[in-house]
């Protein structure tokens, strides 16, 4: 044969182009990914509980504070490690830029004169005029001696403390507010003092995960000599504490899965075929294969979540399935290179044609999570069946010719086609499928637990010290958010009015216990711009004021937090004119006020506190749905999560089954096939629901998406086989030699794949790799072992006359 | 140098003498008296010293304990505030305003009476039990009546208690007064006078008719 030499170079141009195209593409994308720790991004968005708890912890879970705690067994030693600790990284600006180590307003009362002033401009302008009438001269007395008389009679602490230095009765009354109530709660100390609290905020913004697992590091370096003091526990948790804890699992689950894979992959192929040059392109494609996927993934996703990190054992463990295949096919291969791919491409374009649309098909699930580890395995299974037929056929051509000695069939191989093989792995098969069905039948299905615990890392020492953090001080974790958003101060304060109203209402059916919303912290801009002009002028009064309430028994004391409120009045009233709403501005009304309202450019929100009555919170929820309002906390979550994903992954489970069976249809063109691959199918399905009962595993977000998997990914064990029986004429000896192997390789690699990722930190992630690994390897024994049986038997009337082994 | 740690030692070992010297007697009998107490009912006047106000303020008051835990506690003749703990229920009302308050064991330090300036009997149920919760800081032992002066272990109450100290009498264990001392200069005495031991209360002492009341109970 003459060659244009023009052509071939030409080709190779074409070929060089093709690579580099590839390379820098991949590159670009690997520069583009990212991690996102962000557990709710693995959630419908759509659902309002995964929306405003979105809000919650994005707004006030104070994502940029770490959160410290000192535990011992004496207050006194807590307080000297706490204190310590404080003065400690005070003393480093370039690490921390503030350590708050006690309530701010203890350090400086004068600061709550702020908070005190603005609360009371907040009144409404009938509410302020009578307050202004109460300095009038001729009011002044009776309002002290009403002081007085309250003095005498309270038998609250807080009221006396509040008369006692405000006589003219500045603030509002927080009777009625919630917030007198829970004033005993210290965000700092637990009651015994043998648990204390830092909140530390980092000198400067975290740029990505690996700037905050710096940080984290560097404050443990600060903090390193208590760490080791017996009886001394020190925690860390909050939002910077969780991005260095999950990250950092991130990477540790993707690598160690991966490379766990790939030793195990390494060592079944060593012990099936010992061959070390095959073993090595094999190992090189599949790194190959990984590193492609993850660029193109680069492209097309922006950030990588933590259940993105268990595509890479997965593809792994599926793509080497097209290797295998193609390496099996080659030791028998007499022919050429095209004629070996054209063999090869019908068997992997039919199962990786499956699987890929089974793993895409998690794109129509509404969780993020699951369509991101569709795209990257789909992605992963099509780039891994491209690339083994175009770049591992050829290198296991090129190293067949040079090794003639692999014409020889392997030992192993030889086992696996033995007569007495099949038929001892029909019975085994058999009986454990009898076992199990039994075992279904006694036990049960699984139960389901949508809880969002399976959201949550195997280990994680910010969980740990959180909880510990919740039990020591206030157990929110059952207390429904309040989360009220709005896009001026006005919108957001009538949502908060109405919020009120349908709390009031829901209180008074029984349907929650109590609640505390930030109205009375919430600023009333109508109100402000009316008072401030009367509240201004009052300074002027203030010699008389004091000189009456002297009179009246009062001391100097007394009228401090008066002269600053009205001092305070004053320099606002006497500032350019602003459209925009008061806020109050100093350390100590920011702290306080950080917890209930949060203003962005886009947006202004506010959070509060709902006590649900047990067994009630989806009536209290649902009991009045305002716009921009939330009820939301993680269990409820799981709820609403339940009932929206389970009919969700239902519709996929058959549109998928459809799609299954459209493309088999095609493929097998026999009634009779498509009835054996239903019912093995059926059949593989209920031993993975026993094997699961009998574990104790219980079906949760993730693993329910395994069934989805299983039916792209194990259904190719069974189209192989039947694929073979019918080219074969139903000789099943033919396809045992042809194909058990094979098979056995790729449950095995497969298995192993998913059996990786079940040991990862992330819960959700492990059990889909637990489910996956086992529903494989009981796909694999079925299809190996009683599919050929039922098929032999259903066209036992147009078969051959040929025996069945065993 | 040596002189130095022999005075150390000496005061130590005063420090201690001292300590061991504080005859606990008349509390140990005392709190064995509180074991006898069914029910207690009194007069008081409740005096109330504070840094914002020149002189102390005054307010009459009665009392009623039982033994079950169950306090009517008004300040105000006519009563201005009346204080009501029935069993797990705990009620703040104010009869001339026709206001009441329900109180949450959980959620109000206010349930519990030590954060209300009041005293219950019996104050803790053995003398293990008291020395436990609470370090006595003096006794002061006077003919028939002993002042004992006290502070709770809680490390919450002592950021802001001085000290609490009580009167009682040394023969049947009845109070004479009960004054709460708070760490910013404050104090808050109740003077008890006409004090009923064990006589037998009229349960309706613990009952109020709320009826025509508006409640301002936290939300």
């Amino acid at each position: 044969m003459v060659t244009n030499p023009t052509r071939r170079s030409s080709i190779s141009i074409g070929r060089v182009a093709v690579a580099f195209l590839c390379l820098t593409l991949t590159l670009v994308g690997l520069f583009r990914i990212s991690v996102d720790v962000d557990v709710l991004k693995l959630l419908p968005g759509n659902l309002p509980q995964v929306h405003g708890l979105g809000l919650f912890l994005k707004y006030f879970a104070q994502a940029d504070q770490l959160i410290l705690t000192v535990e011992s067994n004496t207050p006194e030693t807590t307080d000297s490690v706490a204190d310590a600790i404080a003065r400690r990284l005070e003393s480093r600006p370039d690490l921390v830029q503030q350590v708050v180590s006690r309530p701010p307003w203890e350090s400086d009362p004068g600061e709550f004169a702020e908070l005190v002033a603005y609360l009371a401009l907040n009144r409404s302008p009938e509410d302020f005029t009578k307050f202004a009438n109460r300095l009038a001269p001729e009011n002044r007395a009776a309002t002290l001696a009403e002081t007085l008389e309250r003095i005498t009679d309270s038998s609250s602490p807080q009221e006396v403390a509040l008369a006692a230095y405000d006589p003219y009765g500045i603030l509002p009354s927080l009777q009625g507010s919630g917030f007198l109530s829970s004033t005993h709660k210290s965000e700092f100390a637990s009651t015994d003092g043998t648990f204390r609290v830092l909140y530390l905020k980092a000198a400067h913004p975290f740029k990505n995960y690996k700037a905050t697992t710096q940080w984290i590091s560097e404050i443990r370096q600060a903090t390193g000599e208590w760490l080791h003091i017996p009886g001394v526990r020190l925690g860390f948790t909050g939002e910077p504490a969780f991005v260095a804890d999950i990250s950092g699992t991130m990477q540790w689950d993707m690598s160690s899965s991966g490379f766990g894979t790939m030793l195990l992959i390494a060592l079944l192929f060593w012990s099936c075929y010992r061959r070390m040059a095959p073993l090595l392109s094999l190992q090189f494609m599949l790194v190959a294969i990984f590193v492609l996927t993850l660029g193109a993934a680069g492209l097309f996703l922006k950030q990588l979540t933590v259940i993105g990190v268990g595509c890479a054992a997965i593809m792994i463990g599926l793509s080497v399935d097209y290797g295998y295949f193609i390496y099996q096919r080659s030791i028998h291969h007499t022919g050429t290179l095209r004629e070996l791919q054209a063999q090869c491409w019908q068997y992997i374009a039919w199962t990786s044609g499956t699987t890929a649309a089974a793993f895409f098909s998690l794109n129509l699930s509404s969780l993020p999570g699951l369509s991101q580890l569709g795209n990257l395995v789909g992605m992963g299974v099509v780039i891994g069946a491209i690339a083994m037929l175009v770049l591992f056929a050829p290198l296991t051509m090129w190293r067949r010719r040079s090794s003639p000695s692999l014409h020889s069939p392997i030992a192993i191989e030889r086992l696996l086609s033995t007569p007495s093989f099949l038929k001892a792995g029909f019975y085994l098969t058999l009986g454990l499928v009898v076992v199990l069905l039994g075992a279904l039948f006694t036990n049960g299905f699984p139960k389901v637990d949508f809880s969002p615990s399976c959201l949550r890392p195997r280990v994680s020492e910010a969980y740990t010290a959180l909880e510990r953090l919740s039990e020591r001080l206030m157990d929110n974790r059952n207390l429904l958010h309040l989360v009220v958003e709005g896009a001026t101060e006005e919108e957001v304060r009538v949502r908060l009015q109405a919020a009120e109203e349908a709390l009031q209402k829901a209180r008074q059916e029984h349907r929650l216990a109590s609640y505390l919303t930030p109205l009375f912290f919430w600023p009333n801009p109508t109100g402000q711009k009316s008072n401030l002009p009367i509240a201004g002028s009052l300074l002027s009064q203030i010699t008389e004021l004091k000189a009456a309430a002297s009179q009246a028994g009062f001391t100097a004391d007394a009228l401090a937090l008066t002269e600053q409120v009205l001092t305070q009045w004053h320099s606002w009233a006497t500032r350019p004119a602003s459209v925009a709403a008061l806020w109050p501005e100093n350390r100590s009304s920011r702290w306080i006020l950080d917890r209930l309202t949060q203003r962005t450019p886009e947006r202004f929100l506010a959070a509060g506190i709902v006590t649900p009555i047990s067994g009630q919170e989806r009536a209290a929820i649902q009991s009045r749905q305002l716009p921009g309002t939330y009820l939301v906390n993680w269990p409820q979550l799981g709820a609403e999560l339940q009932q929206v994903v389970t009919k969700e992954l239902v519709l996929i489970m058959f549109t998928l089954t459809g799609l299954v069976l459209l493309i088999l249809a095609f493929a097998l063109r026999s009634l009779k096939a498509l009835a054996c691959f239903v019912f093995t199918t059926t059949l593989v399905l209920l031993c993975l629901v026993s094997v699961m009962s009998l574990l104790g595993m219980t079906w949760n977000l993730f693993n329910l998406a395994a069934v989805l998997l299983l039916l792209g990914t194990g259904t190719d064990y069974s189209i192989l086989i039947l694929l073979s029986l019918r080219k074969n004429g139903g000789d099943v000896s033919e396809t045992q030699k042809e194909l058990f192997l094979v098979i056995a390789l790729c449950a095995a690699s497969a298995a192993t794949g998913f059996g990786t990722i079940g040991w990862a930190n992330h819960l959700g992630l492990a059990a889909l790799g637990q489910t996956c690994a086992l529903g494989l390897l009981l796909d694999a024994l079925v299809s190996l072992f009683l599919l050929p049986r039922m098929w032999v038997w259903l066209n036992s009337a147009s078969i051959s006359t040929k025996p069945i082994p065993g | 140098m040596r002189l130095a740690v022999l005075l150390s030692l000496m005061l130590l070992a005063s420090s201690a003498v001292a300590q061991e010297a504080v005859d606990m007697t008349p509390v140990k009998k005392w709190i064995a008296l509180q074991k006898d107490l069914r029910t207690v009912e009194a007069d008081f006047v409740q005096t109330r010293s504070i840094r914002a106000l020149r002189s102390p303020v005054s307010s009459p008051g009665k009392l009623w304990l039982t033994h079950t835990g169950e306090i009517r506690w008004e300040i105000g003749v006519p009563p201005k505030t009346v204080f009501l703990r029935r069993k797990d229920t705990c009620l703040l009302i104010q009869p001339q305003k026709q206001r009441y308050t329900v109180l949450s064991a959980e959620t109000d330090s206010a349930f519990n009476p030590q954060s209300f300036p009041m005293m219950e009997l019996p104050i803790a149920s053995s003398f293990a039990d008291f020395a436990k919760r609470f370090e006595v800081l003096q006794i002061k032992p006077d003919g028939k009546s002993c002042q004992l002066e006290f502070l709770p272990r809680e490390p919450q109450a002592r950021k802001f208690l001085q000290s609490i100290r009580v009167q009682f009498d040394t023969e049947d264990g009845r109070p004479h007064s009960f004054e709460v001392l708070t760490k910013d200069g404050a104090a808050l005495k109740n003077e008890f006078s006409n004090v009923r031991l064990n006589q037998k209360l009229d349960r309706a002492v613990f009952d109020f008719d709320l009826n025509g009341y508006q409640s301002d109970s936290q939300k």
